[in-house]
């Protein structure tokens, strides 16, 4: 009797089989487009533990922000010395092999000249307050001293920390209740010095700005739909933080891409993923940037220092001459294959019209090169006319031009402490500082589309950035490439 | 020196958005009408002339669709008003052109025909992302957007002008290839454009798929035919040679490469236009009605918007969109396919004999006859006979025989299409009691005179559906796919093949239900029949899989049948998922009775199933009393169930009947209801979907039937559950006859 009963059984089983399977088979249905690689972002995004409240953890009284350091690393023992030799202690990079330079550079906001408040040379004081430490007042600091990091800068959730000249806590910041509050970096922590970067708010950058703090889904889809932090990209491991700048960097470390999380060829659309390996993701997602707040696009520092002319905060003022601001910036498309050339203290001014800092390296016949959207910012800026070279002055520093609004005198006391040769004779030279966008990423229903770029009369000027005309009719670049296409045509510059 | 050093930049960052001129035109002179230039006669530009110097312009004018179709007032085509955005002034003033005669730089730019150009009539075109898009609140002509609400522009509904109910979802372009870059000629070509043309199919030979003799540029430059491809769009221009020639979707795109998802891909491709699902909705004001029977002074009629809230005759209400109605469209070759549609039904005056419309000019004479509205006419208005004044004052004015009339005319939608993403995918949009495909579509708000509109007899378009009243005064369309010739399923089945199958289904089940209360009322008063009996081994494992593999499948194949045939009571199945699993049960169990007739022939078990011939009638009359009698009696079962004879020959005669008439039937009607997507022809040579569809729904009811029965007559055995048991263990207790053989050897040893 029981062989009958596990006979049948069996049987049951087998015809179970005999339908379920075939019908699993046929019921499988592929509907992806023909090389879409599926996308699961979140997979990418860092889970974190919940943060540990420290509120009795530290009782203080603390006079100066170093006690706070001080008690900080009592438990966390490893933290100073780990970011003592980071990008945001140091402000430089080591040594950097550069295409063109003999010598490797070191690189960095301590050493290099832009194009908005120039360079922090004898403008330490107040360039640090954005410094991760206390008390770098002068070309002396000790970097190696770790009592001075500041863990507040990065860690208060109090709200209530501000740093004033030298970094240094201003008046009335309450230590305490900054020290109990401590957690992991959120927008606030970050935005106060990257959102202000040149000056002010929505100045330098163009995609940052203090929007970001509680920002609308439209301005930026991750932030603003799903409240992102910026570490939750910009991913840190002891106390280094991920992503960099061409504005102040050279290498190609540590770099951030999309494709952290997402799939390159997520899209359901053919069409769409064949641009991937020409278009970066940012080019089409960040159709404009500046979207509450307008960003500074030129910089004319050659007509500073006029009393009379009216004082405007986006138009001019007399310590830094005038300016243009634009709202809804449009970004400009320009391959950029992820290095940038790097203007360094002595390099001479070039001949052309315009003298690029930093310009993004890249043409349309550098495979590793992209599309992407920068924010260009334009300036006439002060140079030694004897030696064609920008200089550095002296501006918020003691006798500078802020104070004196004499910039020969400004000009001889940068040249004295950068140890360059002034001659006396300085002019105004016209530079360029390239910004890539990444920042305020639109919901997909506001990225650009097809016509943005592929309209019937140049949208685009195909012919300036190296395809015979619009790619759309021409073919891809490699198509071009292959047929021999671009051998004639100037590369992209 | 410092300021303009800033300007320079400036200058340069200006200079990167370059709009460039089309510098491949060569200059050429302006003359008028006798060919003198124009700076000198001061007479208007003559394009005849003009660009005759080098195009042929009778060529072009003779060929051109806008000058047959009475665009143009006189002989000049006005060439500049598709080749370029200069409007030709009828005074060429001296400073339009150079010193040297030539016209001055950047006054005229000439280029093909852009989007902006055919725009200007056909509007609403748009190639504009940063300008949101709008319409004319009172529009006065009739052009593509106000006849089918077709917007034809890149820009995404959410970001356009227009007042559209929730629009904030409608991220997606009006129209995708306007999104794509595809301009109005890239579709509408000219017809001998060497980059476009396409040899006639008839005229193709079979080895020849491209035609490389081609004209030159030049010869086309000089002679380019103005007839345009178009599709089968009806603009009140008559036949056209150049009907259905524009590339259809076909042609461009390879639709079978994709749409994986979509089961019977072929059978839907060659019964729907890619239309039909791919233009789900259109978002621009699209006319419902236009009513000719009073006029405005100026001649134009009441508008009534179709799906909007707020006034119907503004264009810019609140838009609800529509999904257009489906009608059979006719193409080249003889194709037949649902494709979208919008219907206008119009109200006019006719007069005389042949009825004649009276022209709106003419009425708006009598309605307006000292400029203002007629006093008796707006007194009319007031008490709602305004047309039977109007009436009387044209059969006053001399027109005879004035009657009032209504047309309803369609017009075929094929812009305004979506991607995938947003195209119609689901299923039960169609297949279902709720389908788009019978949705009443509204042809008016209301119906002057009580009058229903007739179908306008000109519109090439069959009428497949019924014009009738609604509730609340208005007319709509109720179209019907049966009419059509379509069999859709889940939609077209017939109620009288369902009402029989319903009424077999539970006669028997009635039946069985009958005898059986009758047998257990019986063995309550007579008690049960203690007789000996004896196990045999009755079925062998192959016959129980077999059996039980068989039963499973069928009756699968009728659940999921019944939601395949009626998707809208089983919502909670999906409908591609039920039609996928009703397929791959019906091929298991197609080889399920394959194999098993193999087995029985090869096992000659087959002969169990044919009745012996010379007792046949005597013992099926025996078994017949049985069930009729005996069973209730208590009497032993006439005739003793052996392995070998295991069938009575009621049973003998019902399964030859299922395995030869009903299985094979419902097999092959189901076969062919399958393979209408890969041999078309067989299906529709054996009658089609229309047959076979109802066919197989009534087989499928004839299959429940037997089931009743079946499952019934399996309780008839010693005990209730001893034939399931039997069938389920092989082994069934069976009554000992007299006379009979207790505890064969030979069939014990069949364990």
């Amino acid at each position: 009797m029981k062989y009958r009963q596990t006979g049948w059984i069996a049987g049951l089983v087998f015809i179970l089989a005999l339908v379920a399977i075939p019908i699993w088979y046929f019921t499988q249905i592929d509907d992806t487009v023909a090389g879409q690689i599926p996308d699961s972002p979140w997979d990418g995004v860092p889970r974190r533990a919940a943060p540990v409240d420290h509120s009795s953890l530290l009782e203080g009284p603390f006079e100066t922000g170093q006690q706070v350091t001080a008690a900080c690393l009592a438990c966390h023992e490893d933290s100073a010395e780990q970011v003592i030799h980071t990008a945001h202690w140091r402000w430089e990079s080591g040594p950097v092999e550069m295409e063109g330079r003999a010598e490797a550079v070191s690189v960095g906001k301590k050493n290099a000249i832009n194009n908005f408040c120039i360079g922090i040379q004898g403008n330490w004081e107040s360039c640090t307050s954005c410094h991760a430490g206390y008390g770098w007042e002068d070309e002396t600091f000790d970097f190696e001293n770790t009592a001075n990091v500041d863990c507040l800068a990065c860690h208060d959730h109090s709200g209530g920390y501000r740093k004033g000249k030298m970094g240094l806590p201003v008046e009335g910041v309450d230590l305490v209740a900054a020290a109990k509050s401590v957690g992991l970096p959120t927008r606030e922590n970050c935005g106060s010095c990257h959102f202000r970067g040149g000056g002010g708010n929505a100045v330098k950058h163009g995609d940052l700005d203090e929007s970001l703090y509680y920002p609308e889904e439209h301005v930026d889809v991750h932030m603003g739909r799903y409240d992102f932090q910026c570490i939750d990209c910009h991913r840190t491991e002891d106390h280094v933080i991920g992503g960099r700048s061409i504005s102040v960097s050279v290498d190609n470390e540590n770099q951030i891409a999309c494709t952290d999380c997402h799939s390159p060829k997520l899209h359901a659309d053919q069409r769409i993923n064949a641009h991937t390996d020409t278009v970066a993701c940012q080019t089409c997602h960040i159709p404009e940037v500046a979207v509450h707040q307008a960003t500074k696009t030129h910089w004319d520092w050659s007509t500073a220092g006029d009393a009379d002319r009216e004082e405007d905060t986006h138009e001019y003022l007399k310590i830094k001459g005038s300016f243009i601001y634009e709202k809804s910036l449009k970004p400009e498309f320009i391959w950029y294959n992820g290095l940038a050339e790097r203007y360094l203290l002595g390099d001479p001014v070039t001949d052309g019209p315009i003298t690029p800092l930093n310009h993004p390296k890249g043409d349309i016949r550098d495979p590793d090169a992209k599309i992407w959207p920068f924010k260009v910012h334009l300036a006439v800026q002060p140079y030694d006319v004897e030696y064609n070279y920008l200089m550095q002055p002296v501006t918020a520093g003691q006798g500078g031009f802020w104070r004196e609004f004499d910039w020969d005198q400004a000009l001889r006391l940068g040249s004295e402490i950068t140890g360059m040769e002034y001659s006396g004779a300085y002019g105004f030279a016209s530079t360029s500082m390239y910004w890539p966008q990444t920042h305020m990423v639109a919901p997909k229903e506001d990225a650009l589309q097809c016509k943005s770029c592929h309209c019937e009369r140049g949208c685009i000027d195909w012919v300036a950035i190296g395809y015979p005309g619009d790619p759309m009719k021409w073919g891809s670049r490699e198509a071009l490439l292959h047929h021999r296409a671009l051998s004639t045509q100037e590369a992209g510059r | 020196m410092k300021p303009r050093l800033f300007l320079m930049l400036v200058g340069i960052l200006a200079a990167q958005t370059v709009f460039a001129a089309n510098t491949f035109h060569p200059a050429f002179a302006i003359v008028d009408a006798d060919g003198v230039l124009v700076r000198e006669s001061g007479k208007p530009m003559s394009s005849m002339r003009t660009c005759g110097a080098c195009h042929d312009t009778e060529f072009i004018r003779d060929s051109s669709d806008h000058a047959a179709a009475g665009v143009f007032e006189n002989q000049e085509i006005p060439c500049l008003r598709c080749h370029s955005d200069f409007e030709a002034p009828e005074v060429w003033q001296a400073g339009l052109f150079e010193t040297d005669g030539s016209l001055a730089a950047g006054v005229m730019d000439i280029h093909k025909p852009m989007d902006r150009n055919c725009a200007s009539c056909h509007e609403v075109v748009s190639n504009r992302l940063d300008v949101p898009l709008t319409v004319d609140p009172h529009p006065v002509d009739f052009s593509m957007t106000d006849r089918t609400g077709q917007i034809f522009s890149a820009q995404r509904i959410s970001q356009s002008g227009l007042n559209i109910k929730g629009k904030n979802e409608l991220v997606r372009p009006f129209d995708v290839h306007a999104d794509r870059v595809v301009n109005c000629v890239n579709c509408h070509y000219s017809l001998n454009n060497p980059v476009y043309y396409r040899q006639r199919e008839e005229s193709r030979p079979d080895h020849l798929a491209f035609e490389p003799r081609r004209l030159t540029h030049a010869d086309y430059l000089q002679r380019p035919l103005h007839q345009l491809a178009k599709g089968a769009s009806r603009h009140g221009l008559g036949a056209f040679e150049s009907e259905n020639s524009m590339r259809r979707c076909e042609s461009c795109h390879e639709a079978t490469a994709v749409h994986q998802w979509l089961p019977y891909k072929r059978r839907h491709f060659a019964s729907l236009a890619c239309e039909s699902c791919h233009v789900p909705e259109l978002y621009g004001p699209a006319l419902q009605a236009v009513d000719w029977t009073l006029v405005s002074p100026q001649g134009h009629p009441q508008r009534e918007f179709r799906d909007v809230e707020g006034d119907p005759a503004r264009a810019d209400s609140l838009i609800h969109g529509f999904r257009p109605v489906m009608l059979v469209r006719k193409n080249v070759g003889g194709e037949a396919k649902l494709a979208p549609f919008n219907l206008v039904s119009s109200w006019f005056w006719t007069a005389g004999d042949p009825a004649e419309r009276i022209p709106p000019e003419r009425l708006a004479e009598v309605l307006y006859p000292d400029g203002g509205l007629h006093p008796e006419v707006s007194a009319g208005l007031e008490i709602g006979d305004a047309r039977d004044v109007v009436r009387r004052h044209l059969e006053a004015a001399g027109y005879p025989n004035v009657q009032l009339a209504g047309e309803v005319t369609p017009y075929p939608v094929s812009h305004g299409v979506v991607n995938g993403r947003w195209a119609t995918r689901d299923c039960r949009s169609c297949h279902g009691e709720d389908s788009i495909l019978a949705a009443s579509f509204a042809l008016s708000g209301n119906a002057p005179g009580g009058l229903l509109p007739a179908w306008a007899p000109e519109s090439g378009i069959a009428q497949t559906g019924h014009i009738q009243r609604v509730n609340g005064g208005g007319i709509a369309y109720l179209p019907s796919t049966h009419e059509a010739g379509f069999y859709v399923l889940g939609l077209d089945g017939i109620p009288l093949v369902d009402l029989a199958g319903l009424l077999m289904f539970f006669g028997v089940l009635l039946g069985v239900s009958v005898h059986g209360f009758l047998r257990f009322l019986a063995r309550r008063r007579w008690g049960s029949p203690d007789r000996p009996t004896r196990p045999v081994r009755m079925y062998d494992a192959y016959d129980r899989i077999w059996h039980w593999l068989q039963a499973g499948t069928i009756m699968m194949l009728i659940v999921t049948g019944l939601i395949i045939h009626k998707p809208h009571l089983f919502g909670m199945f999906s409908f591609a998922y039920v039609v996928q699993v009703h397929n791959v049960l019906g091929f298991i169990l197609l080889i399920n009775a394959a194999l098993a007739l193999f087995y029985t022939v090869a096992s000659g078990t087959i002969k169990r199933f044919f009745p012996d011939p010379d007792s046949f009638f005597a013992r099926a009359f025996e078994q017949a009393m049985f069930y009729s009698r005996g069973i209730f009696a208590g009497q032993e079962h006439p005739i003793e169930k052996t392995r070998q004879n295991r069938l009575n020959p009621l049973q003998q005669v019902t399964y030859l009947a299922i395995i030869n008439i009903l299985l094979p039937a419902q097999v092959v009607t189901g076969f062919l209801i399958w393979g209408m997507q890969y041999w078309p022809a067989l299906g529709e040579a054996l009658g089609g979907l229309p047959l076979l569809g109802p066919l197989h729904t009534f087989l499928a009811w004839a299959f429940a039937a037997f089931i009743v029965m079946h499952v019934y007559l399996t309780t008839t055995g010693e005990t209730p559950l001893s034939g399931i048991k039997a069938m389920v263990t092989g082994w069934e207790d069976v009554e000992i006859h007299n006379g009979s053989n207790p505890g064969s050897v030979e069939e014990k040893a069949h364990v």
